[in-house]
């Protein structure tokens, strides 16, 4: 029999980082979860993607036990690495910060497709140009 | 590793061994100057009075993808997507006004419609956020003689066993976790009466704690994060041995070469990657190394890297998807012999 499901929690943390401080102390203290072992392992499982942002979706049982899911890192976070940018522009409307080629934007897609609500490569593609002209970063066609 | 940095503060093997007290202060074999930094120095420290800034952002959750970036390159600690809204969390240093507008500024730009009262935020103090898992700690048998409770439980010992008491707080070693379970069970088979044993990275300090209670001549752990320290000691005072573990802020850089039996390590794969070489630094010839908090696929490289640094593989086990590897020191290095 299925377990009982307590709590859906979601967090974005630095992979290979988390640490029992906000968020990861309130969220998950207050369903009762073991906040280390939860860090312990979060931080094993994202330990090959350092510099990432790594999304998860932490379900918590009636027995106060967990599971988790890591998605894939966000868009925008996606964007800046295939930038080579630190940070994305202050005033995206008027300062471009940085370049991305189709082919990148594409990748991006493709890897992003599991956690998009995009019908298609394409739309998801549409969706990825959409942040990046957002953060100050131009497609190269 | 020629020229290892060794650190004043870090008692040698041998002080240990002889238990001399923090005040000694002589040089060569034995205490180098002032060692503050032992535990029972520091376990007054109170610390600084931590805070954290929590910024609820009122904007759709799937606005998160595009402004992401920017607040971990503001320099957020993590984001928390509830169901209302969305959490964001700086530490005290790193937030400020300017910080705040620049962030409205910001996110004006995917949200048209957001508003300064679309953000609120708050200050919240540090906690033991641990706080309610503790009502679901109760007394856990590990292995046929071994058993984890809570100060505030009791339960009826058997005439073998061995029962370590856990106040779980911020420091990870509950004997929950898969790496700290087959810790133990490895410690059961390889602790002999007598050994000299080093703690890697303590956490709450039940290696350490076990160690000694299987027999250990003489223990000593450490860890670089003083808030775990603080329960690592505590935790040895409930079980009654804080007079015997000795325990230190430190990191292994600042440890000197030496000529441990058993070295305990349950911490990551880069950071176990990181220190191979260095292990091999604290070990005798034939002594052996205990490492665990990895996962199955870390073996090959894992191995790769220790046997690179002279250590052979004798013992390894795995409960669900996590390794621990026991290692023999096989040919120790004598880079060091000018220190």
């Amino acid at each position: 029999m299925a377990k009982k499901e307590l709590a859906k929690i979601k967090l974005q943390l630095p992979a290979g980082q988390a640490n029992p401080s906000p968020p990861v102390g309130p969220a998950l203290g207050q369903h009762g979860v073991n906040i280390m072992e939860f860090c312990k392992a979060y931080n094993t499982k994202t330990q090959d993607k350092a510099g990432l942002i790594i999304p998860v979706e932490i379900t918590v049982y009636a027995d106060r036990s967990f599971s988790f899911i890591t998605k894939t890192p966000p868009a925008s976070v996606l964007l800046l690495k295939a930038a080579g940018l630190e940070k994305g522009s202050g005033e995206p409307n008027t300062v471009k910060v940085g370049k991305v080629t189709r082919a990148q934007v594409q990748e991006i897609a493709e890897m992003k497709m599991p956690d998009l609500n995009a019908s298609d490569v394409e739309s998801a593609m549409r969706m990825i140009e959409g942040t990046a002209r957002n953060m100050g970063i131009e497609v190269e066609s | 590793m020629s020229g290892m940095m060794t650190h004043p503060l870090i008692p040698s093997l041998q002080a240990c061994r002889e238990g001399k007290s923090p005040e000694y202060s002589g040089d060569g074999e034995g205490f180098c100057a002032r060692p503050q930094f032992e535990v029972k120095e520091i376990i007054n420290f109170k610390g600084i009075n931590m805070s954290w800034i929590e910024i609820k952002l009122n904007i759709p959750q799937e606005k998160i993808e595009d402004i992401s970036a920017y607040l971990f390159a503001l320099g957020c600690e993590g984001i928390n997507l509830t169901d209302e809204n969305i959490l964001i969390y700086f530490s005290q240093f790193r937030f400020s006004h300017e910080i705040k507008l620049a962030l409205i500024d910001y996110i004006r730009e995917f949200v048209p419609s957001f508003a300064p009262r679309d953000i609120q935020v708050v200050r919240i103090s540090d906690q033991d956020w641990n706080k309610k898992w503790k009502e679901y700690f109760k007394p856990l048998r590990i292995s046929q003689r071994i058993v984890v409770k809570p100060p505030w439980e009791t339960y009826q010992e058997n005439t073998d066993d061995i029962t370590l008491t856990i106040n779980p707080q911020m420091a990870f070693g509950t004997g929950h976790h898969e790496s700290t379970q087959l810790m133990i069970a490895a410690m059961e088979k390889w602790v002999k009466e007598g050994m000299d044993i080093l703690d890697v990275g303590t956490g709450s300090g039940i290696l350490a704690i076990l160690a000694d209670k299987l027999g250990a001549g003489s223990v000593m752990a450490f860890d670089n994060d003083p808030v775990a320290l603080k329960n690592a000691f505590e935790n040895a005072q409930l079980n009654g041995v804080s007079d015997k573990v000795r325990f230190f802020l430190a990191s292994p850089e600042m440890l000197r070469p030496s000529e441990y039996d058993l070295v305990l390590a349950n911490i990551n794969r880069n950071v176990l990657i990181r220190y191979a070489e260095l292990f091999s630094e604290f070990l005798k010839t034939e002594g052996k190394l205990i490492i665990s908090g990895l996962l199955l696929s870390d073996e090959p490289k894992m191995l790769k890297e220790y046997q690179n640094a002279g250590f052979v593989l004798i013992q390894k086990k795995a409960i669900k998807n996590w390794l621990l590897l026991v290692l023999e020191l096989r040919h120790k290095k004598v880079a060091n012999e000018n220190h």
